[in-house]
């Protein structure tokens, strides 16, 4: 043993730690215990799993992949869309009204 | 993480972007509809396309009229507190032109229910009469 550890140790026996815990400290230790473990669970899994996912998507091929995927769905979403706006689009076209309304402030 | 978030943003943008180019490019002429819905041929689309343009220069000129007529009535409502002979007449002219372009629409659109199959005549005239009877109300419906 050197003499830094004996200085160490005869400073520890002196110590006399005479500092008062608070009265209610035992039950802020468990109520942030208890805080931790319920909240945090299910956010840190979902966090987790987002985080692998993203680094999952940033490889090359997976990311060229979920931008062809994200084409077709947008081709599809446009052509559909245009399609269930054909009715309401020739219902206007043949409506002097709404043509009407647009172009005046008396209403 | 970086690197898969700027991938998810821009396979999301890419996504969006491509659906709204493509809504445009598939938009077709209002007819299109006609012709899906009513299972018209080529020969009865070309039917279509007279009654279309004289109903549209026709209405063309009311909608020109109406116009006018509603800035008048404006102004001359503005410019009085109570209902005088002008203002009162300013009120029928355009009631008159409304009355004129209903009757523009039905007779059009009795006009396109002639082109139609026999038993799809009265599916139509119930999807366009809403505009004739309550020409003020929303189309979208």
């Amino acid at each position: 043993m050197s003499s830094a550890d004996n200085e160490l140790s005869k400073l520890l026996e002196n110590w006399d730690p005479n500092a008062e815990l608070d009265v209610n400290f035992n039950r802020q230790v468990w109520i942030r215990l208890e805080g931790r473990v319920g909240s945090s669970w299910e956010v840190d899994a979902l966090l987790a799993l987002l985080e692998r996912w993203l680094r999952v998507l940033a490889r090359p091929r997976l990311a060229f992949a979920a931008t062809t995927i994200a084409i077709f769905i947008g081709i599809l979403v446009g052509g559909l869309q245009a399609r269930s706006m054909q009715k309401e689009q020739y219902l206007l076209s043949v409506n002097p009204y709404w043509v009407n309304s647009t172009q005046t402030n008396l209403r | 993480m970086q690197r898969g978030l700027l991938v998810l943003a821009l396979v999301i943008g890419v996504g969006v972007g491509t659906a709204v180019v493509s809504k445009h490019i598939f938009q077709e002429p209002p007819t299109a509809w006609l012709c899906r819905e009513y299972g018209l041929n080529q020969q009865q689309v070309d039917q279509l396309k007279e009654p279309e343009k004289e109903y549209a220069y026709r209405c063309g000129h009311l909608c020109g009229e109406m116009c006018k007529a509603n800035s008048d009535l404006e102004t001359l409502a503005l410019g009085s507190d109570s209902i005088t002979p002008e203002v009162r007449a300013a009120v029928v002219v355009t009631d008159r032109i409304r009355t004129e372009t209903r009757l523009e629409m039905l007779d059009h659109f009795y006009s396109i229910a002639a082109t139609l199959p026999p038993e799809r005549r009265h599916d139509y005239l119930v999807k366009v009469l809403p505009l004739v009877i309550e020409p003020c109300s929303s189309p979208m419906r």
